[in-house]
């Protein structure tokens, strides 16, 4: 079973996420907000970590750079999931470290597939 | 009397003054005489004479005049002393009349039967003689006594010193009886004072003779008369003329003009040389050619100076144009060498003219691009501004001006050629503006698309992605039902942004109508609070008598629903929530009260502004869409209410409006009916939210109705 955090301020989101992935081979971790998702993502070191980028407080670049600097969350495959389509956002995500960054809105099959082909890449999971 | 003394000089200055305009005219036409023939040369000489003779006259009455009016004046003045016969007054009079015009020889004062009684002169020692001298047959006392007006005896008299001329005047006792008789004397020279200022060409003479041919002017004393000559002939029967013939004295033909004195049997004689006719002309041409040059002179003086007016009020204008524009400006030559440059560049870029006047534009003001690199424009700077003579501007490029210091500013810019008389260049003129302001609007902007987006976004992400689902696999029951909640929710959500976002708009381009009436505003909160009252408990305050306020119903219904259904929110199940209405001077103020979790400092700071909303866990599953305050703000503000919050962390929150109170009571009657339009109702256009809303009062709004 492989350990998949998502973090997001609107349960709505979380709650789609959850649905969308919730099955035998998954097993779904969920944060309402940065400190959140940092606290959980190093006690749980997910093997997934769909992580938002407009959050209150600590945001979703603010915790990718400071898992990818921690050896020791520096392997979590961090997706970035946001509703800013602009080039920069996916660049900023990419400097902060993030593997793969995922646009809202979108659909369940199309995350669903996404992360199934995270998981089978070569050099990942366990 | 006292003022009569000045006048002769006035006089003689005026004369002058026309004098000189005279000559100046005569020198003057004299430039245009270059070919003239003799006659014409003799007949302008001789009109010279003419008018210099009707001058010398009219000074010449101008004067005695004057001296004739002192005289009647002092006579007037001793009819008193002289019927009292208080002599010693009737001297001091008399001297005082020497000392106005120190040119009277001796004054003296006849009786009533011409014997000298008192008189008045330098030399008072010999005056005792002259006491009780008969002039009864002298026509300086018969003519006086005859006459109203003072009288200027024609004949010159002969007394101990210098010849004189005698002008009389009566005292007069009430019954208009002459008691006695002023006479001033004057010595005959004053007429060779007042002639000789008056210039004539070399040779020639101006002099009065009487019409018998007795000389009065130049000569000591005046001599035989010769009354043969021509000019007295024809003086004696014309008041003036021209004449070539000779006069006393000089033996040739003269050129002549004579001019009689009025009231007198004197005549004003200007005479030249006929040889001089030609010298003279030729002077005149000479003069006249040199008036020319100094007309010329004075006429380019004139136009040189109202010119460099010009071209300095041009200059002042043009640069009191660049120096009051708000946006910098910098003038070159067309080589682009900073000519000038105004204040506001001075403050923006941080140099002073003194440093960058001279120097090459591009050198001093280095733009910079969007990543604050130096952007090369010199050439772009000399082909499209110096060469093609086009306006370049910055209009699309975010551009940023190196500040002395260093510091980039953004500006816009536009550079344009100053084209001279025919389309020459003659500089470029640079005007750049400070957009800082203009990009943190747009930074704004932006932010707010993007906050927006995001709000659209996340709902319309749920409803997506739970449909999509709900299509896609078969689910649990329960499961179903939470997707179905979900996508129902965010529609719902969905709709209310809408709705919120088309208020912001109606109300940020004022588009939004207030329509005050007189309203009751328990009635609006009952309205308000039936919805909640099944899940909250609700309690309302009023004081006994509410006034009905001015407001627009609905509006105030909105802002009700949304500080009750706010309080509903932020406060837990079973809190109650309390409104208390309460009239504040000429207002009526609702407070609405929840024991919810309260708001810091900092949230209470930016609680009514566009987005803003309270992230904090505890309320983090409570929806809205953070325009709800801004619009209920802007709202009251229309209704020329205010709104205020006030709140602690963990105790609750108040929040509270105003409303002004209408000035009658509504009618008891139906309302209007609908043919007038308004109903008692006004219209007021919004201009700018957040602005005061001026109402007219409400009383004028009834009676309208």
């Amino acid at each position: 079973v492989r350990k998949l955090l998502i973090a997001d301020d609107e349960d709505g989101i979380r709650s789609l996420v959850r649905m969308t992935l919730e099955s035998d081979s998954y097993e779904i971790l969920e944060a309402a907000d940065g400190d959140e998702a940092l606290e959980l993502a190093r006690k749980h070191h997910p093997d997934l970590l769909l992580l938002d980028v407009m959050m209150p407080g600590m945001t979703g670049l603010d915790v990718c750079r400071a898992l990818k600097g921690d050896p020791g969350t520096a392997h979590i495959t961090i997706v970035m999931l946001t509703a800013r389509a602009q080039d920069a956002d996916r660049e900023a995500g990419q400097a902060a470290g993030a593997e793969s960054y995922f646009t809202k809105p979108f659909s369940p099959v199309a995350l669903l597939r996404k992360v199934d082909e995270i998981f089978s890449a070569p050099g990942n999971g366990s | 009397l006292m003022n009569a003394g000045g006048r002769p000089r006035s006089d003689v200055s005026r004369v002058t003054a026309l004098l000189a305009v005279v000559v100046l005219s005569a020198f003057l036409a004299g430039a245009w005489n270059l070919y003239a023939t003799r006659n014409q040369l003799r007949d302008e000489v001789q009109g010279s004479n003419r008018t210099t003779a009707r001058i010398a006259s009219e000074t010449i009455l101008a004067n005695l005049g004057v001296q004739k009016q002192l005289v009647a004046g002092v006579a007037q003045g001793l009819i008193e002393d002289v019927s009292t016969g208080s002599l010693g007054k009737v001297r001091g009079d008399l001297r005082l009349m020497r000392e106005i015009d120190p040119r009277i020889l001796r004054s003296s004062l006849l009786d009533r039967s011409g014997f000298v009684v008192v008189t008045a002169s330098a030399d008072e020692a010999g005056d005792g003689a002259l006491i009780g001298r008969d002039d009864s047959r002298c026509d300086c006392f018969t003519a006086a006594v005859e006459n109203a007006a003072p009288y200027l005896s024609p004949s010159i008299h002969f007394g101990d010193e210098a010849p004189y001329l005698a002008i009389s005047s009566a005292v007069r006792d009430s019954s208009g009886e002459a008691i006695g008789v002023v006479v001033a004397e004057v010595p005959v020279s004053v007429l060779s004072l007042l002639t000789q200022s008056l210039g004539v060409s070399p040779g020639g003479s101006v002099n009065v003779f009487t019409t018998q041919g007795v000389q009065l002017t130049n000569v000591s004393r005046p001599g035989t008369a010769f009354p043969n000559y021509d000019v007295f002939r024809r003086a004696v029967r014309e008041q003036s003329g021209t004449l070539q013939a000779p006069v006393p004295g000089k033996s040739r033909d003269r050129l002549v003009a004579f001019e009689t004195v009025h009231e007198t049997n004197w005549v004003v004689i200007v005479e030249q040389p006929a040889s001089a006719a030609s010298i003279v002309a030729t002077t005149k041409r000479l003069a006249g050619f040199g008036a020319f040059i100094n007309i010329i002179l004075i006429v380019g003086a004139v136009i040189a100076r109202r010119l460099f007016k010009q071209l300095e009020a041009e200059r002042v204008r043009s640069s009191s144009i660049l120096d009051s524009i708000p946006d910098g400006a910098v003038t070159t030559d067309p080589g682009g060498i900073i000519t000038s440059v105004n204040p506001a560049i001075e403050s923006l870029a941080g140099w002073g003219a003194s440093e960058v006047v001279g120097r090459p534009f591009p050198d001093v003001y280095v733009l910079l691009g969007p990543h604050d690199q130096p952007i090369e424009w010199r050439d772009e700077f000399l082909d499209k501004v110096v060469q093609s003579r086009v306006v370049a501007t910055s209009r699309g490029y975010d551009m940023s001006l190196r500040t002395k210091d260093g510091r980039p500013v953004p500006v816009s810019h536009m550079l344009a050629p100053i084209l001279g008389r025919g389309g020459s260049l003659a500089g470029c003129v640079a005007v750049v503006r400070d957009v800082s302001y203009e990009k943190e609007l747009d930074q704004m902007k932006s932010s707010l698309i993007s906050t927006v987006s995001h709000e659209l976004r996340t709902p319309l992400t749920m409803i997506q992605g739970f449909s999509e689902l709900l299509l896609s696999r078969s689910m649990a029951p329960d499961r179903e039902r939470e997707a179905l909640s979900r996508i129902n929710a965010s529609s719902e959500r969905l709709a209310r942004l809408i709705d919120d976002l088309l208020s912001v708009s109606r109300i940020e381009s004022g588009r939004l109508v207030v329509r005050a009436a007189p309203m009751d505003v328990r009635e609006a909160v009952d309205e308000v609070i039936a919805p909640f009252t099944e899940q909250r408990r609700l309690t309302v305050d009023q004081a006994e008598e509410l006034p009905h306020v001015m407001a627009d119903r609905d509006m105030v219904v909105q802002i009700l629903t949304n500080l009750v259904s706010n309080a509903v929110k932020y406060s837990p199940a079973g809190a109650p929530v309390h409104v208390v209405l309460q009239p504040v001077s000429d207002t009526v103020q609702v407070t609405v009260e929840d024991q919810g979790l309260g708001l810091t400092k900092e949230e209470l700071a930016k609680l009514f502004q566009k987005f803003a909303r309270v992230d904090r866990k505890e309320v983090r599953e409570v929806s809205g869409t953070g325009l709800g305050l801004y619009i209920t703000k802007s709202l009251v503000e229309m209704q020329g209410g205010r709104i205020w919050a006030e709140s602690e962390p963990g105790r609750g929150s108040r929040f509270s409006f105003t409303l002004q109170v209408a000035e009658q009571e509504p009618p008891t009657e139906p309302a209007a009916p609908p043919s007038t339009v308004d109903g008692g109702q006004s219209r007021i256009a919004i201009p700018t939210a957040g602005e005061g809303v001026e109402r007219p009062p409400a009383s004028r709004q009834r009676r309208d109705a």
